[in-house]
């Protein structure tokens, strides 16, 4: 099989060309993982996109699908595309860290619905990538086992909590990445590092083996170079699963066909731009960068106009309560009864005197001061005396968001708005800042709080060079206009893909 | 209403976690700068309080939640490879002591 093809090596191929080279058998599948497994661990290093690398797992899984193409069977559509798995996505067998003490020494008994998907479809896991500890986070820096750095400059953030991922796509490590967005996760580390993140409706991919965060909001979504990629990924992971009695039962669209099927222009599209939002917060480079996207889409004759949602303003605080309300009830399993870290001491637990003791000495040792700042948040929420004042507004603010953004549907087909305020931030420079580290995920949460389908598209660069995203929101299930529309934007913006890191650029 | 260390200190007893007081002078700020951010905000909108809605939207065709499908549950064996203590059969854990606290 050759190793390279038109002159590009394998790693530097999107998923959609690995797996149909694969599948003609024009590249072997061992030999796509092999490039990418040499790309990563020459990149890893300075980005430390990963929790664990498993090149022999990845080879075997490999081989195998090249077994079944000398057989003449189809592996599938994924045929050999190496991908990184967020480290809060169960894959059978291996360690489930979530980046977090907590789960030291969990081993998942099955894959995520999403992954076991991706696996049948043929792809081949390099590694389990880092996460902000149990998802929580906009920089992938409380991981237990280190920062990762963005690609583009690694003395930033890759952004987060899907970090890792986002890292490892924009390194050319792996051409696709699973990741989870809650908030918006995928959204925002894609815009940081220069690659398509999407995030679809609620209840359009099974949550079952995603470790939860706040269910309400949880979504299973892909990091890729390409929104045809990030089509072809939620095509395989999407659909009803009776493992998840909230995923829907709405037949799953052809969703890589529809985006092949390219728009030749958005004439028709009427594209809504959220007065409430509008630029609030963005760095100059942002405003000028947001504002040319916009120009771009009427140039090619989208109608932009301005649609309003008032709830869209509180919806950052009233995302911030809810999540962290939903957050303390889903952590309270982590107990160190059942499985993870029990606390109490190296002596081991027949040294804890009580049960109670046990468990508060494993949750308190177990967590990182992220997640224990918001369970405590969480907690407040919901206590008597407090809990209609924070929570109960809370949910007043969501419902009535989701009304307003219905309503905004009947006169567009797409929001628009810029998917983060700036560039990627220095690492460290929010850790003592809890409320400014929220503030980054002002454009991502009102899609979250409305269960909204939003993908986020490489847009251009700020001053420093540092990618920003455009995020496309879209009406429920509307996945499949809301990605041709990406990819028209996609091919009149022209991101510059480059390799990055750039050699000799360290940490 | 300002978040008080005492008021902390309850919320962290009830979430089952145990703060020192570095914790405590590190957090108890930094929670009570969100909790007003939440509050300034949430009370700032002009909505009656109104029962939760799901992250599913009820009114999209075809959409619903389905119903429950029981299934096997998970091999005890496989359950009991995690646990941190376990006999034969069971989670094993330290007795429980009413009088103790966390």
């Amino acid at each position: 099989m050759t190793a390279s093809t038109a002159g590009r090596e394998p790693w530097e191929l999107d998923a959609s060309e690995v797996a149909t080279l694969v599948r003609r058998g024009e590249l072997s599948a061992v030999a796509a993982a092999e490039a990418c497994l040499s790309r990563t661990e020459h990149v890893e290093p300075t980005i430390r996109a990963y929790v664990a690398v498993e090149r022999d797992r990845a080879l075997e899984r490999a081989a195998a699908v090249d077994r079944r193409v000398a057989a003449g069977d189809d592996p599938g559509p994924l045929a050999g595309v190496p991908v990184a798995i967020k480290d809060n996505l169960a894959l059978e067998g291996r360690p489930l860290t979530c980046a977090s003490r907590i789960l030291e020494g969990y081993v998942a008994p099955e894959s995520a619905t999403a992954v076991a998907r991706l696996l049948a479809a043929g792809a081949v896991p390099v590694g389990r990538a880092n996460l902000d500890e149990l998802a929580m986070g906009s920089s992938t820096e409380t991981s237990v086992f280190g920062a990762t750095r963005n690609p583009w400059d690694p003395r930033r953030v890759p952004g987060g909590s899907s970090g890792g991922p986002a890292a490892a796509v924009a390194s050319s490590g792996v051409p696709l990445a699973l990741g989870s967005d809650t908030g918006g996760s995928v959204r925002q580390p894609a815009a940081f590092c220069g690659v398509v993140g999407l995030r679809p409706t609620w209840g359009r991919v099974s949550r079952k083996g995603l470790v939860a965060f706040a269910s309400s909001l949880d979504q299973v979504g892909p990091l890729a170079r390409s929104v045809r990629d990030a089509a072809l990924c939620l095509q395989v992971i999407a659909g009803a699963d009776p493992g998840d009695a909230t995923s829907s039962d709405r037949p799953v669209e052809a969703y890589a066909e529809e985006v092949d099927r390219v728009l030749p222009d958005a004439r028709g599209v009427r594209v809504g731009t959220l007065a409430e939002l509008a630029e609030e917060g963005l760095s100059a480079a942002a405003r000028l960068d947001f504002r040319s996207a916009l120009d771009r889409l009427a140039a090619a004759g989208a109608e932009v106009v301005e649609v309003s949602a008032p709830a869209a303003m509180p919806a950052l605080a009233a995302y911030a309560v809810l999540a962290a309300a939903e957050a303390s009830s889903n952590l309270a399993r982590f107990d160190g009864v059942r499985y993870g870290r029990r606390g109490g001491g190296a002596e081991g637990a027949g040294e804890v005197r009580s049960a109670r003791n046990a468990i508060v000495s494993s949750r308190s040792e177990g967590f990182g001061r992220e997640v224990t700042r918001r369970v405590l948040l969480g907690t407040f929420a919901l206590s008597a005396g407090h809990a209609e004042s924070y929570y109960g507004r809370a949910q007043a603010v969501r419902s009535a968001l989701r009304r307003q953004l219905g309503a905004v549907f009947d006169r567009v087909d797409v929001i628009a708005t810029p998917t983060v305020s700036g560039g990627a931030f220095a690492l460290g420079s929010r850790l003592d800042d809890p409320l400014t580290m929220y503030r980054s995920d002002l454009f991502t949460t009102p899609a979250s709080l409305a269960g909204l389908p939003a993908v986020s598209v490489p847009s251009g660069v700020d001053d420093d060079g540092l990618p920003l995203g455009l995020q496309l929101i879209g009406p429920a299930f509307g996945e499949a206009a809301l990605l041709r529309l990406a990819r028209l934007f996609e091919r009149l913006t022209a991101f510059e893909r480059r390799p990055v890191p750039r050699e000799g650029v360290a940490a | 209403m300002p978040v008080t260390i005492e008021e902390v200190r309850r919320i962290a007893s009830l979430a089952g976690l145990r703060l020192f007081p570095e914790d405590e002078r590190e957090l108890v700020p930094q929670l009570a700068e969100i909790v007003r951010f939440a509050g300034r905000m949430v009370e700032a909108a002009p909505f009656p309080v109104s029962a939760q809605t799901s992250g599913e939207p009820s009114d999209a065709p075809g959409s619903r939640e389905a119903p429950d499908e029981p299934a096997a549950s998970l091999d005890r064996g496989l359950v009991l490879a995690n646990a941190p203590d376990h006999g034969d059969a069971h989670v094993r854990l330290p007795p429980l002591h009413p009088s103790e606290g966390a």
